[in-house]
């Protein structure tokens, strides 16, 4: 009970320790500080920096990518479909010319 | 100078309206800023970001509000912004440290104690400011307004961009908080 009382006692202590508190001041340089801030701030690389670390940036460099490489493997998937059409026609055209050849030869024998 | 004058030579640029702003109310915004981040460099730190976005924002104020009250909005976005990032960067310190990169842990600075703390509570005062940490932003933000800026419910509600009830009762909530941490605390110091 003692304790209890006790501890209660300096939660209340603690609670009320901010009573009369006092304000902190700021560095008194603070002023220079900040006009070095600003200045930096304007320096064109440091705004090319800042803007290169956003995170917009970066998802934005990252969505890029993927878009490049699902063109390149687009157009490499189109160009080997058009390549099989190609050889595909080329083999029927071979084919129906022989076959075309040997009907021409029948008719011929006949 | 009155405010909107001195928004009106903010807006034109005027270095020495500026100096004016910052030299008026930089113990407000550290002394809050300090409040939150509980670190004199860091409080710093967050201080010179405040007037620096205070100064590029300054065309969206549009008087409203009283500069002071920007000023404590800023103050408390930027404080709690920067809470976040070192909560984050310390949680991939640790992660880096499990995998036995060569990141070391952040060390926990020693005890906080608010300079404007007359000495014989500091002891008291430090144990308030730790469980301070422990509270939901909303609350931390009420409670650092109304006792180290000594606001009333209704600043608080404007800055806060909430009602006066919802300020009273964040702050009630927040010494229910603070009571329960604090005993906790003391309890375990007697065992």
């Amino acid at each position: 009970m003692k304790r209890e009382q006790q501890a209660e006692q300096w939660v209340n202590e603690a609670l009320e320790s901010l009573d009369g508190i006092g304000r902190a001041t700021a560095n008194p340089f603070l002023f220079t500080r900040i006009e070095e801030r600003l200045r930096q701030r304007n320096n064109p690389w440091e705004k090319l920096a800042r803007f290169v670390a956003r995170p917009a940036f970066a998802l934005a460099v990252v969505l890029l990518f993927l878009a490049a490489n699902f063109y390149v493997a687009n157009q490499e998937k189109q160009e080997r479909l058009a390549r099989e059409k190609q050889a595909n026609e080329q083999l029927f055209a071979a084919e129906y010319s022989t076959s075309s050849n040997l009907s021409n030869e029948f008719s011929a024998n006949k | 100078m009155i405010e909107q004058e001195l928004i009106e030579k903010l807006k034109k640029g005027d270095q020495a309206a500026f100096r004016f702003m910052v030299t008026s109310w930089q113990d407000m915004v550290y002394n809050t800023s300090l409040g939150l981040v509980q670190n004199e460099m860091d409080a710093e730190d967050v201080t010179q970001e405040v007037f620096v976005k205070a100064f590029e924002s300054i065309h969206g104020f549009k008087g409203e509000s009283k500069v002071s009250t920007w000023l404590y909005r800023i103050t408390v976005t930027k404080s709690l912004d920067f809470l976040r990032s070192k909560k984050r960067k310390k949680r991939f310190g640790y992660i880096y440290s499990l995998f036995g990169e060569d990141n070391e842990l952040a060390i926990n600075p020693p005890e906080f104690v608010h300079p404007g703390i007359v000495s014989e509570k500091k002891q008291v005062a430090a144990a308030l400011f730790k469980a301070l940490e422990t509270l939901p932003e909303q609350q931390r933000v009420a409670f650092v307004l109304t006792r180290l800026e000594g606001l009333g419910h209704k600043e608080v509600s404007e800055v806060m961009g909430n009602t006066v009830p919802a300020v009273e009762s964040l702050l009630q909530r927040a010494k229910i908080n603070l009571k329960k941490q604090l005993s906790d605390f003391y309890r375990q110091n007697l065992e």
